[in-house]
């Protein structure tokens, strides 16, 4: 009875960073907090990981999106044990729903609008969403005008694209604010390390360009001498790391110094909230430890 | 933050409503919700609450926690602590404000309930003033802040940070003439 | 004295918030005084430097520190005025009205396109084929459909569903939202309260 799922489903392949702690514990969260709810029986994405070799991903990686609301299955009350497997390497996996993707997203557009400075992209998880968008758009065309589920996916569906539309906005103006030491940043930074995507990057290139091209058609040419000089150094905005801002601890951090202090250290408990400089969480908030609130 | 963007976190949270309508479960990205059978009770996220409610497809429980004698009660409670205690709901007063506006014929003693909360965020706010007002005069560096719900937090998010920060400024301007006037 | 055309320019910006036109007069006339005191400099430089006149370093410096004034004035000006434009971009939309467009100079018109242009690849690149418009969903969705009043004759409007409707001046619409978004900012409709 579970067994046409697998094969009428289509295979979507997902990039999801290394870095990132493991999905499992987002999904036992939300498991209890859902109660009646099977979060897996829906949009299962399964995707499973190669130890052997971290650098080389797409071969085993495998994403599958289970959207059977209007599929033919009918008979799926036991859907919370629908489970598939990729073929190869599969004590390696890790379950990932599109629902702790959709959590993953929220918590990066909050630490995007609260940090600084520009944090490392998440286009794997936003490239995953926009491909759910689609997909769902693509199944509610062939819904009843009427249907009850046409008007509440539409409302879900908008409250997605806010998240991301905001999220990648928050990028955007950061990009444009602080383009020349975002781009002397990023050039120093391999690819895999990359904060910016291919795109973002091209577009702050081209921003710094037509900044220069501004400055330079109504004023810089007609200045005197040196003065005809773009100063990069000059007109270098940085964000300012030493802000203060709001977190909440997702695991438990032992020994963070306090900027400013002589030597004095805290703990993080997990769930606990606190406020202090940016600078002395910046790296947790990239590895997920914390998260901006 | 604007205020409509905590709002648009609180709503999702979970409610029960009990709806007029049976429906199979419908399978939301965010997780599934439902099935809905008339007149049996179901939980769903405030944002789809609330716009079934509107077009009167519901019927909305009030949370557990909404109801006026134990808000009263947490009420003298917070009185009495020095800390802040906490709080049923992270949006607490979010919560309220959504679901009393949609659906103050569902929920019995509304005006009861409002108060409270009022009542409650208002010795919360003193309180927290206060206790901003004492932290940065300690020149402190990192405070905790548990128990503080996300729109209190944003409560104090244009004045904490940028006051802090001002400080900081003029203490690194300190620092540095006291280094050049050696 | 030296810097006050700069500062007055600069001021353009503090006392009006929309976009005035150009002040290329003003302009011309700080890069003049740029270039009189490059001369002063230049000449000055040499004397030093010939007949070791050190009594004269001082008044280079200064003039040195009023041109770099000058230069970071113009650049104030220009780039908040970009600001300006990159903001009306997100509100109006890539065409600007002509009330604001006769009031940019040539360069800022390229500017203007340029920016336009490298905005709707970003966003063709995103997604999977037909990319993904980030100046809709500007606020926290509430309801699907939302009451309008169009204030402005606007003609007709095609929704998502291909259903035409013709927007009047004074006539009441129950539209999508993420429609009416757009036209709100653009002020040809109005949110009718409740």
């Amino acid at each position: 009875m579970k067994q046409p799922l697998a094969s009428t489903q289509p295979y979507v392949p997902l990039r999801l960073r290394r870095t990132q702690k493991p999905y499992e514990a987002e999904i036992g969260i939300e498991h209890l907090s859902f109660g009646t709810l099977h979060l897996t029986s829906f949009y299962t994405v399964l995707y499973s990981i190669s130890n052997h070799n971290p650098t080389c991903w797409s071969s085993t990686e495998k994403f599958l999106i289970t959207n059977n609301f209007l599929c033919e299955i009918s008979n799926m009350e036991n859907n919370g044990d629908v489970q598939m497997t990729a073929e190869d390497d599969v004590q390696e996996e890790e379950e990932v729903t599109a629902q702790s993707v959709l959590l993953a997203i929220e918590e990066a557009w909050l630490n995007e609008k609260f940090a600084p400075e520009i944090l490392p992209h998440r286009s794997d998880l936003v490239d995953c969403m926009l491909q759910q968008i689609t997909h769902m758009e693509e199944n509610m065309k062939r819904l009843d005008k009427e249907d009850l589920r046409l008007m509440i996916h539409r409302m879900e569906l908008d409250r997605i694209k806010y998240v991301i539309t905001n999220y990648l906005r928050a990028r955007l103006e950061k990009i444009e604010k602080y383009t020349i030491h975002i781009l002397s940043q990023e050039a120093t930074r391999s690819s895999e390390e990359c904060y910016l995507t291919v795109a973002e990057l091209q577009f702050a290139k081209e921003f710094l360009a037509n900044i220069e091209m501004l400055f330079k058609t109504i004023a810089l040419q007609h200045m005197p001498g040196n003065f005809q000089t773009f100063e990069v150094d000059t007109l270098t905005v940085k964000p300012n790391l030493q802000a203060y801002v709001f977190l909440r601890a997702n695991d438990r951090i032992n020994g963070i110094i306090v900027p400013g202090s002589m030597d004095e250290e805290i703990d993080l408990e997990p769930g606990s909230q606190h406020i202090i400089q940016y600078s002395a969480v910046a790296d947790l908030v990239k590895s997920g430890a914390v998260k901006l609130i | 933050m604007d205020p409509c963007e905590v709002e648009f976190l609180s709503e999702k949270e979970l409610v029960s409503i009990v709806p007029n309508f049976s429906f199979d479960t419908i399978h939301l990205i965010s997780g599934s919700v439902g099935p809905f059978r008339a007149g049996l009770p179901v939980k769903v996220p405030i944002w789809l609450a609330v716009n079934l409610k509107q077009q009167q497809k519901c019927r909305i429980i009030n949370q557990d926690w909404m109801d006026a004698d134990s808000l009263n009660e947490a009420k003298e409670e917070e009185k009495l602590s020095k800390l802040f205690t906490k709080m049923p709901s992270n949006h607490y007063m979010e919560e309220a404000q959504l679901l009393l506006n949609v659906a103050s014929d569902d929920i019995s003693d509304a005006d009861r309930i409002k108060t409270a909360i009022k009542d409650i965020w208002d010795i919360r706010m003193s309180k927290l003033r206060t206790s901003i007002d004492a932290f940065l005069k300690s020149e402190g560096l990192h405070a905790k802040l548990d128990h503080l719900t996300a729109m209190e937090i944003n409560s104090v998010r244009p004045l904490l940070p940028h006051a802090l920060d001002q400080m900081l400024r003029i203490q690194t301007v300190c620092v540095f003439y006291k280094i050049i006037s050696k | 004295m030296y810097g006050r055309k700069g500062f007055k320019l600069i001021s353009e910006l503090d006392l009006y918030s929309d976009i005035l036109p150009f002040n290329e007069a003003l302009i011309k006339e700080i890069l003049q005084e740029m270039q009189s005191l490059y001369d002063a400099n230049v000449a000055n430089s040499n004397a030093i430097r010939n007949d070791n006149n050190m009594a004269l370093l001082p008044s280079v410096q200064l003039r040195h520190i009023a041109l770099k004034r000058n230069k970071r004035c113009i650049l104030a000006y220009i780039y908040n005025r970009m600001r300006k434009l990159k903001e009306l971009r997100w509100e109006l939309g890539s065409i600007l009205p002509p009330e604001i467009n006769t009031n940019l100079i040539n360069a800022e018109v390229q500017w203007f396109q340029s920016y336009n242009k490298s905005l709707a690849k970003y966003m063709r690149s995103l997604g999977e084929d037909h990319g993904f418009n980030l100046t809709t969903n500007m606020v926290p969705p509430k309801t699907l459909y939302v009451e309008v009043k169009c204030v402005e004759d606007f003609g007709k409007l095609e929704l998502d569903d291909g259903q035409v409707i013709l927007l009047k001046k004074n006539t009441y619409h129950l539209l999508p939202r993420s429609v009416c978004e757009p036209l709100i900012r653009q002020g040809i409709l109005e949110h009718k309260s409740t």
